[in-house]
C-alpha cells in the first residue's frame, strides 16, 4: 500500500469537497462541513484507493469520516 | 406487551433484570441465555405461532454467515453472500409485500389471483435489514467469529427487536463480551430510567394526544380548509417523531439497565437546515444501513462515477426506503419525495456557492418534511391531495368546528414546538448529564 500522508488527506479532501484548504485540519471531520457529504464522501474514498493502489472495504466508509480517521486507517 | 405496559414494567423488565445480573455472578455465559429467552418470550406474547419464523431466519442466517466468513474463495463468498441477502429479501417479500403485489397484478392485468393473507411477523423489516447488515459484514471480514447464541442475542436483543435502531454485530458485542457489563451500572441504571421516563412521556403525553387531533383530521379530510389541514399535518409531523423517538428513548433507556449502549437514532431532526441534513439526523441507523448496504456498494460497482448517475442512485435507494415503511404506493411516493428533495439539495450545492440561511434552510426543510409525512400517513391519495389542496387554502379558511378545545390544541402545538426546535436532545442529555457511579 502507497504511503499518504497529511497533506496528501487534506488535500484530497479540500479538492473533492470544494473546502478550502485552510479550513481542513487533523481533527476536522464531515460533520463540520456541509459540503462534505455523502457524495463527497465516495469521491474521498475513490481518489484515496487510487492513491494507494489498494480497495477500500464498503463497511469502512462511512467510518472513514474524519480526517483522523483517514490517517488511522492508512497506518 | 409494549415497553410503557405495565406487564413489561412491572412484572418482564424487573424479572430479566434480576436474572440478568443475578446469573452473572454464578455462571460467565448465563446472561446470554437469559437475553435470548426473554427475547424469544417478549417476541412470543405478541404472537406464539409466528415466533418460531424469528427463529428459522436466525439459524438460516448463521448458518449463512458462517458460510460466508469460512470460506477462502472470494467468488463461492461472494455467491454466498447474494443468495443469502435474496434470501433475506424474498423472507420479507412474502409475509410483507405478497398482497401487495398480488393487488397490483390483480388491478393490471384484471385478474382474479386471491390474497394469501398471510400474518405479519412483527419486527420483520428491523430484523431483516440488522440481518443484511451482519451478513455483509461477514463478507466484508469485519466478524471474525460469531457463534450461534452470539448471534442470536445480536438479533434477538428485546430493547432494540421490535423497532430499533438498527444495530451492527460489531458494534454490540464487545459490550455483551464486557464482563464489566455485568455489573450494576448505578449510572447506568440512573440514566436508564430518566430515558424510559422521557421516552414514555414523550410517547403518553406528546404523541398519543397529537395522535387524537390527527386522527380527527384525517377522518374528516374532505372538510378540512386551511388552518385544519395544517393543524392535521403538523399534529403528524410532531406525532410520528415523538411516538419513534419516544420509543426509540425507551429501548435505549432499557438497554443501559443492561449497560448495553444502542446507537443515536436520532439528533433534533427538525432542527435540520436541508433534506441532506434531516437523514443525517432522522432514523440515522436506517440512513447509515442504506448507505453502507445499498448506495455505497451500488456507486462503486460503477465504472466511472458522475453527479448524475449517483442522483440516480440516490433516488431508487430512497424508494427502497420509502416501501421499506410498508406494502402502500403512498410510501413510496414518500420515498421519492425524498429522494427528489436530496437531488433538489445536492444539485443546489453544486450550482450555488452560497450556502442558505440556517433559519431558512430549517423553515424549508421543516416544511418539506411536513407535506411528504402527509403521504406517510394517509390511506389513500384522496386523503393526501385533499389535506395538500387544504394547506393551499382551496378549501376556505373557515376554522372547522370539530376541534372542540382550541386552547389544548395551541397548548399541545406550543410544547411540540419548544421540545423539538429549542430543547437539547436525550442524546444530549446521555452525553452531558453528570451522575456519579458508586
Amino acid at each position: 500500500m502507497a504511503k499518504i500522508n497529511l497533506d496528501q488527506v487534506i488535500s484530497i479532501v479540500s479538492q473533492t469537497t470544494k473546502i478550502p484548504k485552510k479550513k481542513i485540519n487533523i481533527n476536522s471531520k464531515s460533520s463540520d462541513f456541509y459540503r462534505w457529504d455523502s457524495l463527497a464522501q465516495i469521491n474521498i474514498i475513490i481518489t484515496i484507493e487510487k492513491k494507494i493502489k489498494k480497495k477500500i472495504n464498503i463497511s469502512k466508509i462511512s467510518e472513514l469520516t474524519s480526517i483522523k480517521s483517514i490517517l488511522n486507517y492508512l497506518k | 406487551m409494549l415497553f410503557h405496559s405495565p406487564i413489561f414494567l412491572l412484572i418482564f423488565l424487573p424479572i430479566v433484570f434480576a436474572l440478568y445480573y443475578y446469573t452473572s455472578k454464578y455462571s460467565k455465559s448465563a446472561y446470554e441465555y437469559i437475553l435470548i429467552v426473554a427475547g424469544i418470550f417478549f417476541y412470543a406474547w405478541w404472537n406464539i405461532y409466528l415466533s418460531p419464523l424469528v427463529l428459522v431466519s436466525i439459524i438460516c442466517n448463521f448458518f449463512f454467515g458462517n458460510l460466508i466468513r469460512n470460506s477462502s474463495e472470494k467468488v463461492f463468498k461472494k455467491r454466498i453472500l447474494i443468495i443469502s441477502i435474496f434470501f433475506n429479501i424474498l423472507f420479507l417479500a412474502t409475509f410483507k409485500y405478497a398482497d401487495f403485489v398480488i393487488q397490483n397484478i390483480n388491478y393490471l392485468f384484471d385478474s382474479k389471483i386471491q390474497k394469501l393473507y398471510l400474518p405479519f411477523p412483527l419486527a420483520i423489516s428491523f430484523f431483516t435489514f440488522q440481518t443484511i447488515a451482519y451478513l455483509v459484514d461477514c463478507y466484508d471480514g469485519n466478524i471474525k467469529k460469531a457463534s450461534l447464541a452470539k448471534y442470536s442475542l445480536f438479533i434477538i436483543f428485546f430493547p432494540q427487536l421490535i423497532a430499533g435502531p438498527i444495530v451492527r454485530y460489531n458494534h454490540m458485542m464487545p459490550q455483551f463480551n464486557n464482563e464489566k457489563n455485568r455489573i450494576i451500572s448505578h449510572k447506568n441504571l440512573t440514566l436508564g430510567l430518566i430515558l424510559i421516563l422521557i421516552g414514555m412521556l414523550k410517547k403518553i403525553i406528546l404523541a398519543d394526544n397529537l395522535a387524537i387531533l390527527v386522527n380527527v383530521g384525517f377522518e374528516n379530510y374532505q372538510n378540512l380548509e386551511f388552518f385544519g389541514s395544517w393543524l392535521t399535518s403538523l399534529c403528524f409531523t410532531f406525532q410520528i417523531y415523538f411516538d419513534f423517538s419516544g420509543y426509540i428513548d425507551m429501548a435505549t433507556g432499557i438497554a443501559l439497565l443492561f449497560n448495553i449502549r444502542l446507537p443515536q437514532n436520532f439528533e433534533s431532526p427538525y432542527k435540520a437546515t436541508s433534506i441532506i441534513n434531516f437523514w443525517q439526523r432522522w432514523h440515522i441507523t436506517l440512513s447509515n444501513f442504506l448507505m453502507n448496504c445499498i448506495y455505497f456498494p451500488w456507486i462503486k460497482s460503477l465504472k466511472k462515477i458522475n453527479f448524475l448517475k449517483a442522483m440516480l442512485i440516490t433516488f431508487f435507494v430512497f424508494i427502497i426506503a420509502g416501501i421499506w415503511h410498508g406494502p402502500s404506493w403512498l410510501f413510496v411516493i414518500f420515498g421519492c419525495l425524498h429522494g427528489l428533495g436530496l437531488i433538489i439539495n445536492h444539485s443546489f450545492r453544486k450550482l450555488f456557492k452560497f450556502k442558505i440561511n440556517k433559519y431558512i434552510g430549517c423553515f424549508l426543510t421543516f416544511n418539506y418534511v411536513n407535506l411528504t409525512f402527509i403521504f406517510f400517513k394517509s390511506e389513500t391519495l384522496a386523503h393526501s391531495t385533499s389535506i395538500i389542496k387544504g394547506m393551499l387554502g382551496l378549501n376556505g379558511f373557515i376554522f372547522p368546528d370539530f376541534y372542540e378545545n382550541k386552547i389544548y390544541i395551541i397548548l399541545i402545538l406550543l410544547i411540540s414546538i419548544l421540545i423539538t426546535f429549542i430543547f437539547k436532545n436525550t442524546n444530549y442529555l446521555l452525553e452531558n448529564l453528570k451522575i456519579e457511579n458508586k
